[in-house]
């Protein structure tokens, strides 16, 4: 008996959540007198049976989300047609939707996020939802700010791509496997594509295991044979 | 990507160079399944730890502790214990005699040439399980890092690690595993503190962790009653696991062992710990991601500079392949010795015997990556994987070879038995028993028990089988 309660149990909350999954989320967020606007897009796929769902954004140090807006589907319906309710508890930000009828494909939410510090931290939103797939292209974001600033992107690292095709900006944009909660930018003093110290680390571990590997050659024969 | 791509074709180019190296330095048998029995503690330390630091320690203990958090970590404090438990116990009679297999080992303690050929098969089975979740996890970092499909990163990462085996032996083995720990312990020593560089500290992180997942600190996350057989399953695969164990007739001398064992200790504990805290900062840095097995590939990609980041990513490759490597040359030793020469072809030649070797490691190199492209295990944690392969091994290992060096009276018939019946055991609770207690448990105790009654009820052994083992003065015959 018990073991029937298990696998009951295993069936119905594989019922609930396991199918219900982020397709793909894209994230545009753009820089104005020092304030950043961000629209976040998070494709779903959701069962039948979810009423709620929960969106969280962590609070990384000196930024404030406000003036949030969410909707839903395509059809610019606006979160005031929806239960929506936004939690700011202690450094956590939680957004409960309620679902209607209608089944939900996409959900938009845009919101500023004001710092003044030189460290920017973008809080992104995310859900209680696994990724469908780990493909390269499953989170896309672009940073958009005046032309006259300059910003190196810290966190996500990897492979950027920057242009200014945007009269009057420069733009970052990055594609990773893997939805991030957060963002972390820094201001630079001018236009130098990363901060020394960066630089510093790569050389530095790289002095080091030739630093290694030359030992090891020297005392070869007693590493290995004692 | 070039620079990713640049520092990885380097890595692998090194490590085929130690390969035809130490084909060179191969002059016998002896020289390829051990080494020649000479290595300090230095590579032997090294070798060991690498072997034990595999894809269950980057990507499986992050991803469990990613997906049900640190309760977890009491499954890891039995490591230390174990590898003490090796050089206190074990290895003072186990090194008694040198043999080039662990089942030779069982062919002499018990006189017996079936003993050793079970211990084969269940190496060989065993072996398979384990590859698999190393290939698995191959996949998953060159998807990360590349872009290539899990399925070709699979079919590279295996092709690559048959050509260094085959060719090599355990000297290439034990030379890359060191050049591989070396770069373990720096990537993930250099890792940490950039991943605590996104938050204002541990107890930052801790905190964004308690937010987002407040079950993480709750050490009810595993039931109690896993953990204790989780944690047996992982004492007794670290004890006596074929491919750790053989090691020990690597080294030198119980000299040499001792202070290799010290040097796995640290190094295992250290990395096990820091390797923690990077699975909590993944919680935090990716809370959505497909599987927890993709945490760490995720933070060497997007959380560490480039250079670093790639070191990361051939310290996780490094890890995979140390241990995979260790794994098919005990395969290939298990087929051509203790199979092909012990019950096919007595006379067998050493050319021949090295030759049904590679052809050994090559099968089952290949044999995993078909199962996991046919669907073997999909979706499950590789770490979990890798604990199943701990308890075949463990459950069919650990009694008669640390009963075969503690107890006289131990008979073939009782060896067997408890080989036999430990991992059938195990095989049958993992499919059909209670998912809260670990196959371990009761293929242990199988063990344990018809080991004890059955060498009861036969006839004691000579003494031939275990006065070698017990006499005092160290008298090697090899």
């Amino acid at each position: 008996m018990r073991w029937l309660l298990i696998i009951l149990g295993l069936i119905i909350s594989n019922g609930l959540f396991a199918q219900s999954k982020i397709d793909q989320v894209a994230i545009e967020a753009k820089t104005i007198d020092g304030i950043f606007y961000v629209t976040e897009k998070l494709h779903v796929s959701l069962m039948d049976t979810v009423t709620v769902l929960n969106l969280k954004s962590i609070n990384f140090s000196g930024s404030e989300i406000s003036k949030v807006i969410v909707q839903v589907n395509d059809d610019q319906r606006l979160a005031t047609d929806l239960s929506y309710e936004l939690v700011n508890n202690e450094g956590l930000y939680h957004i409960k939707i309620g679902i209607p009828d209608a089944k939900l494909r996409v959900i938009q939410v845009s919101y500023l996020v004001t710092t003044k510090q030189k460290e920017v931290y973008l809080p992104l939103f995310f859900t209680d939802l696994a990724a469908a797939a780990s493909e390269n292209d499953f989170f896309n974001m672009l940073i958009s700010y005046p032309e006259n600033e300059s910003f190196y992107l810290h966190f996500p690292a990897g492979n950027l791509v920057r242009s200014n095709e945007i009269s009057g900006y420069e733009t970052i944009q990055f594609n990773l496997p893997a939805l991030a909660s957060v963002v972390r930018l820094e201001r630079l003093a001018s236009h130098t594509s990363s901060p020394f110290y960066i630089k510093a680390i790569d050389w530095a571990t790289a002095l080091l295991f030739i630093a290694i590997g030359i030992i090891i050659w020297f005392y070869r024969k007693k590493l290995i044979y004692g | 990507m070039n620079m990713q791509l640049v520092i990885f074709i380097g890595y692998f180019l090194l490590v085929f160079i130690i390969g035809w190296l130490s084909m060179r330095l191969t002059k016998s048998e002896k020289d390829y399944w051990i080494a020649g029995s000479k290595l300090g503690w230095g590579v032997g330390g090294a070798t060991m730890a690498a072997t034990h630091t595999s894809a269950g320690t980057f990507i499986g203990t992050i991803g469990v502790i990613y997906a049900v958090g640190w309760s977890f970590g009491w499954v890891l404090l039995v490591i230390p214990l174990a590898y003490w438990f090796m050089v206190a116990v074990l290895a003072p009679r186990f090194t008694k005699i040198t043999e080039l297999t662990l089942p030779a080992f069982l062919q002499r303690r018990y006189e017996s040439k079936l003993a050793r050929g079970i211990g084969a098969v269940i190496i060989l089975i065993a072996t398979v399980v384990y590859i698999q979740a190393q290939i698995v996890a191959g996949g998953l970092v060159a998807n990360i890092v590349f872009g290539i499909s899990p399925t070709t990163g699979m079919v590279v990462f295996t092709l690559i690690l048959l050509a260094y085996t085959m060719v090599g032996g355990m000297l290439a083995v034990a030379y890359t595993d060191f050049l591989q720990m070396i770069i373990m312990i720096i990537g993930t020593l250099i890792s940490v503190p950039l991943t605590l560089s996104h938050f204002n500290g541990l107890s930052d992180l801790l905190m964004k962790v308690e937010l987002i997942k407040p079950l993480t600190f709750d050490w009810s996350g595993f039931p109690t009653v896993l953990l204790i057989t989780l944690s047996l399953a992982f004492f007794l695969g670290s004890v006596a696991t074929p491919e750790k164990v053989v090691r020990l007739y690597a080294m030198k001398d119980m000299k040499a062992i001792r202070k290799a064992m010290l040097l796995t200790i640290v190094v295992v504990t250290g990395i096990n710990l820091l390797v923690f805290i990077l699975g909590l900062a993944a919680m935090v840095l990716f809370p959505n991601l497909a599987t927890g097995d993709l945490a760490m590939p995720i933070i060497a990609k997007a959380v560490l500079p480039s250079f670093i980041g790639t070191i990361m990513l051939a310290a996780v490759t490094s890890a995979m392949m140390s241990t995979v490597d260790s794994l098919l040359l005990v395969a290939g030793s298990a087929l051509s010795e203790d199979i092909y020469q012990n019950l096919v072809n007595k006379n067998a030649s050493q050319s021949r015997r090295l030759f049904v070797a590679r052809v050994g490691i090559f099968m089952v190199g290949t044999l995993p990556l078909i199962s996991v492209l046919i669907g073997f295990a999909e979706g499950e944690l590789i770490q979990f994987i890798v604990v199943l392969f701990t308890a075949i091994m463990g459950a069919g290992f650990f009694t008669p070879v640390v009963g075969g060096v503690l107890w006289k009276r131990a008979t073939k018939q009782g060896a067997i038995t408890s080989m036999i019946g430990g991992v059938l055991i195990t095989g049958l609770w993992k499919a059909f028993g209670d998912p809260l207690i670990y196959p371990v448990v009761p293929g242990f105790a199988v063990s344990v028990l018809s080991y004890i009654v059955v060498s009861y009820f036969t006839k004691p052994p000579n003494e031939s089988a275990w006065k070698p083992y017990f006499e005092k003065e160290n008298k090697p015959l090899s």
